[in-house]
């Protein structure tokens, strides 16, 4: 592997010689805000768009066949960004990509939110007795 | 479990954000995250904290003052908290009644001393945190 363009980099990416701009056609942002480092993410294993017709992926670069890959099962974003060793902000994009394509879901986090009542107390008691038998 | 971060060590580099997951049965997974309390990281506290059913803030007894600031984090968000005390090796040489003066700690805040390190320690902070969430009133 070419280290001539690591030699100065720190940390995020520093294993790969492709920059994070390149992977992500040169976005830095994602075009929604709503993935949360807990959202959950399911690759689509049939994906079919409204009319019923299988969905043919548009130009998908390797880092998104790892992430529909990675996500045949259940797989939050930070999980995600954290096995493909990118920053949290460029799997955001790719991710955006995929969700937009028909070819992942995502799934926002469980409400928490204090206003709603707190946590469902069934799923604190499961927590808590799963947390017990560690 | 057993990086619970955020205690300082002067040999190693502080990471900026550690996350781990528990399963704690099948269907029922606990997602972790960890981040050091120290000011330059407080950007990424907000990010943290979005679905977050509670936090647990690890302290050392010596330097309780340092975690002032994230004790006033979540109560200014209103988000359950523990505090979960770091003495190593289990050796504190303050009671907790003054631990809790010195934090200026509510007294409904659960609070635990202990060795971090431990994986019971982690594991019954996190237990601590969830009883204190059901004992929570309902809306």
């Amino acid at each position: 592997m070419n280290r001539y363009w690591d030699e100065d980099e720190e940390d995020d990416g520093a294993d790969s010689m492709v920059r994070p701009y390149t992977i992500t056609a040169g976005r830095t942002a994602p075009e929604r805000d709503d993935f949360t480092l807990i959202t959950l993410l399911t690759a689509v294993p049939e994906p079919v768009d409204a009319y019923g017709t299988p969905i043919r992926p548009g130009r998908l670069q390797p880092e998104h066949r790892l992430i529909l890959a990675r996500c045949r099962t259940p797989a939050a974003v930070a999980e995600v960004a954290a096995d493909l060793d990118l920053p949290v902000s460029v799997t955001k994009i790719l991710l955006g990509d995929l969700v937009e394509q028909g070819l992942l879901t995502a799934r926002a986090p469980i409400s928490v939110a204090r206003a709603a009542g707190g946590a469902d107390r069934g799923l604190l008691a499961a927590v808590r007795e799963g947390l017990r038998r560690l | 479990m057993d990086d619970l971060a955020g205690v300082d060590q002067k040999t190693t580099t502080t990471v900026a954000l550690d996350f781990g997951r528990i399963t704690v049965s099948p269907e029922l997974v606990v997602y972790l995250f960890g981040t050091p309390g120290q000011e330059r990281f407080w950007f990424m506290w907000n990010d943290l904290v979005n679905g977050a059913l509670g936090g647990v803030v690890i302290a050392d007894t010596r330097r309780l003052e340092t975690s002032f600031a994230s004790i006033d984090f979540f109560e200014s968000r209103g988000i359950p908290f523990v505090v979960a005390i770091n003495c190593f090796h289990g050796v504190n040489t303050r009671t907790d009644e003054e631990i809790r003066a010195a934090l200026d700690l509510d007294p409904h805040v659960p609070m635990m001393v202990g060795d971090v390190r431990e994986r019971t320690f982690g594991r019954d902070a996190l237990l601590a945190l969830v009883d204190h969430l059901m004992a929570l009133p309902v809306g």
